[in-house]
């Protein structure tokens, strides 16, 4: 999934000093957005557990095997 | 024999870390969140047939995920005595690994918003759904999701400015970033 629209403006863009609300709001947006990513991220970066590709292997052990075939 | 279900094999796997991201924010903790990824895993594989290829994957799921926690979690409540239906949701709850301040705030403050917002900021803002996917995996309109979204970040703000918004953000405000480099 392509999430890197919202990213785009970070990368060292010249940008008006932070003068007035409207920037300061946007920054304080950019900042949580970034952090909203980090904080999903990182349970989207842990490994799988085993236990999920067990439980799909056995799904499809059962639908190649029959209804009850080990 | 060569079965289709190999590719959708594949792509199960490929979404399990974008479920299991996403079923913590129901989940109470993250063993239950698991098993709610388990659940959907089985729903998804016993429905492999309705799923319409060309659209999205991610979201096809997302949606069993969800419709298998709100139909648990209906049950739930009737079992056990929820009055008040809060769940603290799991992405909030794992300080120990997380020495930096802001970033337990961050999830203090994720946690404290309404279940249908929070849920909306991280289809939206951490899976890229765009609002339209959005608005299908909750089964609302896309300007219900907007508004949802919306809300949701107009909260955090508040919230986290309160407790220094300004030395919250890794990089500081916009500043003038000249291209330097070249031209010494």
């Amino acid at each position: 999934m392509a999430t890197d629209k919202s990213r785009e403006t970070r990368e060292g863009r010249v940008e008006k000093p932070p003068a007035k609300n409207g920037n300061a709001e946007a920054g304080v947006q950019d900042a949580l957005g970034r952090r909203l990513r980090e904080v999903y991220q990182e349970v989207v970066n842990e490994e799988i557990p085993k236990d999920f590709l067990k439980l799909l292997a056995e799904l499809k052990k059962r639908e190649s095997g029959g209804d009850s075939q080990a | 024999m060569k079965t289709p279900s190999g590719d959708f094999e594949q792509n199960l796997i490929a979404a399990i870390p974008h479920l299991r991201a996403f079923a913590r924010s129901f989940a109470n903790d993250a063993a239950r969140a698991d098993d709610l990824v388990q659940e959907t895993l089985v729903k998804a594989w016993n429905s492999m047939h309705s799923f319409t290829p060309g659209t999205n994957f991610r979201a096809w799921l997302f949606t069993i995920l969800r419709n298998a926690y709100f139909s648990q979690h209906r049950k739930l409540r009737r079992e056990v005595d929820d009055p008040h239906d809060v769940h603290v949701n799991s992405l909030a709850v794992r300080p120990e690994q997380y020495g930096h301040l802001d970033l337990f705030d961050f999830r203090t403050a994720l946690g404290g918003l309404p279940p249908d917002q929070r849920e909306a900021l991280l289809l939206v803002g951490a899976e890229g759904f765009s609002y339209e996917e959005a608005a299908e995996i909750c089964g609302c309109a896309v300007g219900t999701i907007k508004s949802r979204v919306n809300r949701a970040r107009t909260r955090l703000a508040d919230v986290l400015e309160v407790s220094g918004a300004a030395d919250y953000g890794a990089e500081p405000a916009p500043t003038v970033t000249k291209s330097r480099g070249t031209g010494s």
